[in-house]
């Protein structure tokens, strides 16, 4: 593949401005959806755009003064490439535009992880005491969920039959069922979608920051356009976490008539999931997260794994 | 062959015109997406209570893009409400030092406009605009939530593109322009009445009349003068009763004072419900903890405290010896 297409792939189609603009949409629907549990109105249609030109054209961009100023700069963008990278793996499979490669789900696995860790490493660089706090409860939840992301993708890769690229995952569910028609799908569904409430940092598990409590926790300091880039990287986030579960899951996409409406409302009925559990559930503590994935979350997992094991 | 061509082009300069006046969309992404910081000072919780309204399903100012943040860094507008005392000062200008610009300030409350009733305090540090430059100020004690939003619409309205590159908007200067005719306006028409006029700044005024004045005075500020009731405070001290009669301009940000003493054995006064009903209650309740009698209140039965006190005891009623001297 020549570069100019590799360049189109990442920044425009399906990469950086796809995903930004999708994302941004699936950010508006999740906060309209938000309003109308609150029996609020909700924001309008274009508000996750002024929020981020806003951040992004207007306001002032303040360094810290104690902590490495160069290294707060540079992780918001390391968390927009990871995240926009994660989701050209994923997107490429899924809108059938090019098979990908061997062991893909490995590699978006890890680039899954990149926008949380760049968080820390920005948390820690901004030198304030409460972005530190923040840090280590987010280090902390990854540790919970990461376990029990591998043991949903591995239980994945043993029902498609020892495939470990997503092409090979989606192709496996359009000829049968999709893996959530079945015990063990559902239960490493369940899992899965706690795993992304934990990745996009949403109640239940947004104790990294907790407005209320250390005041936006690992983002305290961030003002400007690296903050406009964090907003950014939740909004890409908030659409290939839903994509990969679809590609998991539900069968991915597809794009012959009627199809294309149930790929639209596949990935909502995700975002909606997502949502609801944001609306209906305080936060926990941390120690409480941690508990939750490593006994709960990886039992459910456990399970499941058992039960494909048996041909369920 | 030539209609598909000019069309497209016609689509392409209408995306361009979104996208091309830079200074237009920049102000109109700040304008619909002001995210703001709650900074209570010594406030007494009614005007943060209002504030939280705001949020709240009823009022609902996400609609307008309006959100509460945590951290001053991701602040478009400080709203700062209660008393700005010795300790709230510091901390009020290191916030605002750490604001990112362009950051629009709004004072809440009649405490955050001009110091309220607390003017007087000796750890009263100015109201906001004597620290920092106010964008907005929403007086009310406390503001409804329906002012609270005119208020920043009104705000969002102001914000031009001019007082974007300044970063902060100037002050609007119309308060305290009225002052001195309304002052003179009442000495003329109430001369014998008037006992002292104490101007404390530039938009608070205490006036002690003759308690026989009083109903004049206060349906010629009402009705006259365009005043509002806001509310009346008590005080027993050795000078007798002395009534607060708090009322407010709004419009030209003024508060003025109605002071009376009334005689230490006897405290009478004519009620000022039948001119605005809003002194009805606090009437009833200073009756009740003082002692004091309205006359022609239509009500002065216990409020709060029936059965827990007995005829004739007022809780806020001193015994003073000499030795208090």
């Amino acid at each position: 593949m020549n570069l100019a297409g590799t360049l189109f792939y990442f920044l425009v189609f399906p990469g950086l401005l796809f995903v930004a603009v999708a994302g941004a949409f699936l950010s508006w629907f999740d906060r309209k959806i938000t309003a109308r549990v609150q029996f609020r109105v909700g924001p309008p249609f274009l508000q996750p755009y002024f929020d981020f030109f806003k951040l992004l054209l207007v306001k002032e961009t303040i360094l810290p003064k104690h902590g490495s100023p160069m290294l707060f700069l540079l992780t918001p963008v390391f968390a927009v490439f990871g995240a926009t990278l994660a989701g050209v793996f994923i997107l490429l499979p899924l809108l059938n535009i090019e098979a990908g490669f061997k062991g893909d789900v490995l590699v978006i696995f890890y680039l899954l992880t990149i926008p949380s860790f760049s968080y820390i490493t920005g948390a820690l660089a901004s030198g304030n005491p409460l972005a530190a706090v923040g840090g280590s409860r987010e280090m902390k939840l990854i540790l919970g969920y990461e376990l029990t992301f591998l043991l949903v993708i591995a239980g994945i890769v043993m029902k498609s039959g020892q495939q470990i690229d997503l092409v090979e995952i989606i192709a496996n569910q359009k000829d049968g069922t999709p893996f959530i028609g079945s015990i063990s799908g559902i239960l490493l569904f369940i899992a899965a979608i706690f795993c992304i409430q934990g990745k996009l940092a949403l109640v239940p598990f947004d104790m990294p920051e907790a407005e209320s409590e250390i005041t936006e926790g690992i983002f305290i300091e961030y003002s400007g356009v690296p903050y406009a880039l964090i907003r950014l990287t939740k909004y890409i986030m908030l659409f290939i976490l839903p994509a990969f579960m679809v590609a998991l899951f539900m069968g991915g996409f597809s794009f012959d008539g009627i199809h294309i409406l149930w790929s639209v409302l596949k990935i909502l009925a995700v975002v909606l999931l997502i949502t609801l559990i944001r609306n209906t559930n305080p936060r926990i503590k941390i120690r409480q997260a941690i508990r939750f994935f490593a006994i709960w979350m990886n039992l459910i997992a456990v399970i499941a794994l058992i039960l494909i094991a048996f041909g369920y | 062959m030539d209609e598909p061509d000019s069309c497209n082009c016609t689509d392409i300069d209408r995306i361009w015109l979104l996208i091309i006046p830079a200074v237009g969309f920049k102000d109109y992404c700040f304008k619909r997406s002001l995210w703001v910081f709650h900074f209570g000072g010594a406030s007494c919780n009614n005007c943060d209570i209002e504030i939280l309204d705001c949020l709240t399903p009823r009022h609902d100012l996400e609609r307008f893009g309006i959100l509460l943040v945590g951290s001053i860094r991701h602040a478009d507008v400080l709203l700062v409400n209660g008393v700005i005392n010795r300790h709230d000062k510091e901390r009020l200008l290191e916030i605002y030092r750490q604001a990112p610009r362009p950051i629009l300030v709004v004072a809440v409350g009649a405490c955050g406009c001009t110091g309220g009733m607390f003017t007087e305090s000796y750890t009263f540090e100015g109201p906001v605009d004597k620290l920092i430059p106010v964008d907005a100020y929403i007086p009310g004690c406390p503001p409804k939530p329906e002012a609270i939003i005119a208020g920043i619409i009104k705000l969002v309205n102001k914000n031009g593109k001019e007082e974007m590159k300044k970063g902060a908007i100037e002050i609007n200067p119309v308060i305290g322009q009225t002052r001195g005719p309304d002052i003179n306006i009442i000495r003329e028409k109430f001369g014998s009445g008037i006992l002292e006029v104490a101007v404390k700044n530039e938009r608070r005024i205490v006036i002690s009349i003759d308690s026989a004045l009083l109903p004049e005075i206060a349906e010629h500020l009402y009705r006259t003068e365009n005043y509002r009731f806001i509310i009346a405070s008590a005080l027993h001290t050795k000078r007798g009763f002395e009534i607060h009669y708090h009322f407010s301009k709004d419009t030209a940000g003024l508060i003025l004072n109605l002071h009376v003493i009334l005689d230490n054995n006897k405290p009478e006064i004519e009620s000022l419900s039948n001119i605005f009903n809003a002194s009805n209650w606090i009437e009833r309740e200073m009756h009740e903890l003082f002692g004091i009698n309205f006359l022609n209140h239509p009500n002065q039965e216990k409020l709060i405290s029936e059965g827990n006190w007995a005829e004739g005891i007022y809780p806020m009623k001193k015994t003073f010896t000499d030795t208090d001297e």
